[in-house]
């Protein structure tokens, strides 16, 4: 949104996130090391940590995975999204803790260098009890690595959207990978079912959330507009719109927001330039379509968002008639001024 | 948006499938630990008669005797594991050079360990009441056995 | 303008989020404290089920940054060992401990030992020497650790002679299950030293020169531990890499080397253990010492 680049554009809500994010990794960390160095008195250093580390950033990512399809079933989980990226980068540093150690506690002090170690040492990729999970984690961690160096807007606009979308879709194999290195690795070992029973727990809840969130969205999706007349489908009812806000049509491959603003409609891209929000979401707050994920803002009559900011969104050709509304989907060049239709 | 949609729910459907097939196989995977038959300490008899005996958290000491007296036994169950790099007994109640010390023996892992014991330790009398467990390596006494009396 | 934000807040169900307004709407706020409260219950819950559940850990004791001197006769072989005595019994029976010797790191005690006998020009094979390095022990057995950092070699003697040779005894060929471990990392270095965790540092350990123990278990969970080596008497470093920390079946001459025990491994001896083969195939051989008698 802004013209140039600042590491982190701070605010009250990110202050408070940031705090709370940091409040519960300490917390976390000291019961685990607490309860271990109390009940476990045989306990080293080294392995408390590779432990405390480790399973914390699990627990974060976890959270981070859930946030997604929250915000899609229940807006009121938005606040979470805000700021995500910030929970996603602390889960990398903390994950780097765990794997910096590992890698060291493992692999160092040997005849070999602690990386080629750790792809030679274990070669058994023909077993499942003797896997070398340390493989599957380093990977996880690569991702994870890529992910929170890119996490900053400026990679978004130099990668371009594209790119940069598919990069961070990898985080799905990460999780992947870290749940085989989890059950590879260290629950061949210890081996009370707690872990296994977490592990699972956690494993449906994110595929419960994505599939219920997935589902509900595909059905938006697949509404059928039948009603055609020279170009136009009919969507709904006048009556229906609400001042301010808008309504959401997927016609063909795209959704588009019809927005009510001074009596009038306005039809728009549902998709935001900035990360893909959904901008049929939103509310006109200022005279501008707001964004609900990140605030980003456009005029209603063409799509461009106010000086002096660049983004633009295409816009649609929309008209009432006899209290229903019609919308063409063909979508005007991004930025295109369209007259709105007075109900 | 409608393709990136259509992705995540391939992917998560994906997901579904893989995460828990996965978890199902490494769980069912880990393999069964063999129970062995150890070779260490020595097989060796219980003499039959017990003459004193001391209970302690790590360790149970009995003294005992053939049914014709004719043999002497220390009877040494280490209960939990050793946290010394050595423990070997000592009859007595201080630790004299050699050639005076009355070392019995060493132990090692846990399980019941037997040392022969010298007649001429029974003729005098108090002989076989104390004991020292003793770290030559660290030299330091671990823990002094008292039968009472 | 901002009159018109606050009322419109004020309408719960015509309430909207922006990351960067000074505050989030009530209705909005409400809602997020209730799922950070249940998340500060979620993330206690696990810390404490996470850090319950985990085994406890061995004993054992590496003396890190102590070093100790021992006083002993060296020998080369079977594995580089020093015998320390400590008098002898009121048998007259020498009694003593043999502490396998390991160098610095994941590395075996040859490389240093070649070193001083380079810089002395002395074979310590067979001598009274005292040598001075870091103790690592656990449940009887001891073994220490020699850095050629530090003075190892604190003074040398005549030769031993045979009083104190190891004595031999043979137990008779038998099929052995259990985990191989490595000696350095099980006795007190790490925890755990053993099992799928700690595999890959196993394997680099043995293949950096230490020798390969196997870490048997009876039923009621007491432990032995016998050395590794080939049939006939070569290092099985690298013959055992892919059967290390997991459950396996050694077919091996089994001999008492003074208070260790030493599996002189077939070849072909080694299989991972199979659990349906053990209690329900009968073409495995076992002997015990009272059978070959």
């Amino acid at each position: 949104m802004s013209a140039s680049y600042t590491a982190v554009g701070w605010n009250r809500q990110k202050k408070h996130y940031d705090w709370l994010i940091f409040g519960f990794c300490i917390l976390y960390l000291i019961i685990f090391i607490g309860v271990t160095i109390i009940y476990n008195p045989q306990y080293t250093f080294e392995t408390v940590l590779i432990r405390s580390a480790g399973t914390l950033a699990i627990l974060l990512l976890h959270i981070i995975l859930a946030i997604g399809p929250l915000a899609r079933i229940n807006k009121k989980f938005l606040p979470l999204l805000y700021n995500r990226r910030h929970l996603g980068v602390t889960m990398f540093t903390i994950a780097l803790v765990h794997g910096s150690f590992a890698i060291l506690q493992f692999h160092a002090l040997g005849n070999t260098n602690p990386f080629v170690s750790l792809f030679t040492s274990n070669t058994q990729y023909n077993s499942v009890a003797q896997f070398p999970f340390q493989a599957l984690g380093f990977f996880a961690l690569v991702i994870f690595l890529l992910m929170a160096a890119t996490s900053h807007d400026f990679w978004l606009h130099n990668l371009s959207p594209k790119v940069w979308k598919t990069l961070h879709m990898l985080v799905y194999l990460a999780y992947l990978l870290i749940i085989l290195h989890v059950m590879l690795g260290v629950v061949q070992y210890e081996n009370n079912p707690v872990f296994v029973c977490m592990i699972a727990a956690g494993a449906l809840t994110l595929i419960s959330l994505h599939l219920i969130a997935g589902t509900r969205e595909v059905r938006k999706d697949n509404q059928l507009f039948n009603l055609k007349e020279q170009g136009y489908f009919f969507v709904c009812n006048t009556s229906e719109m609400e001042e301010s806000r808008a309504k959401i049509f997927c016609i063909d491959t795209e959704r588009i927001a019809v927005y009510k603003h001074g009596g009038k409609l306005y039809a728009i891209h549902n998709v935001c330039k900035h990360q893909g929000g959904p901008l049929g979401e939103g509310k006109i707050l200022d005279g501008c379509i707001t964004c609900p994920w990140h605030g980003y803002q456009y005029l209603p009559g063409n799509g461009q968002s106010p000086p002096p900011f660049k983004e633009k969104v295409s816009t649609y050709d929309v008209k009432v008639a006899d209290g229903k509304v019609w919308l063409n989907p063909a979508p005007y060049p991004e930025g295109t001024e369209r007259a709105g239709a007075v109900i | 948006m409608k393709p990136l949609r259509k992705r995540h729910l391939e992917i998560w459907i994906t997901l579904a499938i893989l995460l828990p097939a996965g978890i199902a196989v490494a769980w069912l995977a880990i393999p069964e630990q063999p129970v062995q038959k150890l070779l260490q300490p020595p097989t060796s008899t219980a003499l039959p008669v017990v003459l004193k005996k001391s209970d302690k958290p790590n360790y149970t000491v009995t003294i005992r005797r053939s049914t014709d007296g004719s043999q002497l036994q220390l009877e040494w169950i280490n209960k939990e594991v050793l946290q010394y790099p050595t423990a070997t007994i000592y009859a007595g109640t201080a630790i004299t050079t050699p050639p005076q010390a009355k070392l019995i023996g060493r132990i090692e892992a846990r399980g019941n360990w037997y040392f022969p014991l010298d007649s001429t330790l029974s003729a005098t009398p108090g002989n076989t009441d104390h004991f020292i467990l003793y770290d030559f390596i660290h030299q330091q006494v671990i823990d002094t056995i008292n039968f009472k009396p | 303008m901002i009159k018109q934000y606050q009322i419109n807040y004020t309408m719960k169900n015509d309430e909207f989020y922006i990351g960067w307004m000074e505050k989030a709407p009530q209705g909005f706020a409400k809602h997020i404290k209730k799922v950070l409260l249940i998340l500060l219950v979620a993330v206690t819950i696990a810390a404490l089920l996470l850090a319950f559940s985990q085994k406890q850990f061995a004993t054992g004791n590496f003396e890190f940054g102590k070093l100790t001197e021992v006083k002993g006769v060296y020998f080369n072989d079977p594995v580089p060992f020093l015998k320390a005595v400590n008098g002898k019994d009121i048998f007259g029976h020498p009694s003593f401990i043999t502490i396998p010797l390991i160098g610095f790191g994941k590395t075996g005690a040859a490389g240093a030992i070649a070193a001083i006998e380079k810089q002395k020009n002395i074979s310590l094979n067979r001598k009274q020497v005292t040598m001075r390095g870091t103790l690592l022990y656990n449940d009887g057995k001891l073994l220490m650790q020699i850095d050629a950092n530090d003075p190892i070699v604190v003074e040398i003697g005549a030769d031993a002679g045979n009083a104190l040779l190891p004595v031999v005894s043979n137990l008779g060929e038998q099929v052995i299950h259990g985990e191989i471990v490595d000696p350095k990392c099980f006795f007190g270095v790490m925890k755990p030293g053993q099992g799928k965790p700690h595999k890959d540092c196993a394997i680099r350990c043995i293949l950096g020169g230490i020798a390969p123990v196997l870490k048997v278990t009876d039923k009621k969970g007491n432990e032995n531990y016998y050395l590794i080596l080939g049939a006939n008497g070569e290092k099985m470093n690298e013959a055992v890499k892919n059967f290390v920390a997991e459950p396996v079946s050694l077919q091996a001459k089994v001999v008492q080397y003074d208070d260790w025990i030493i599996l002189y491994v077939k070849e072909k001896g080694i299989r991972q253990f199979s659990y349906i083969q053990e209690h329900f195939g009968g073409s495995i051989a076992s002997c015990n010492p009272a059978c070959m008698k």
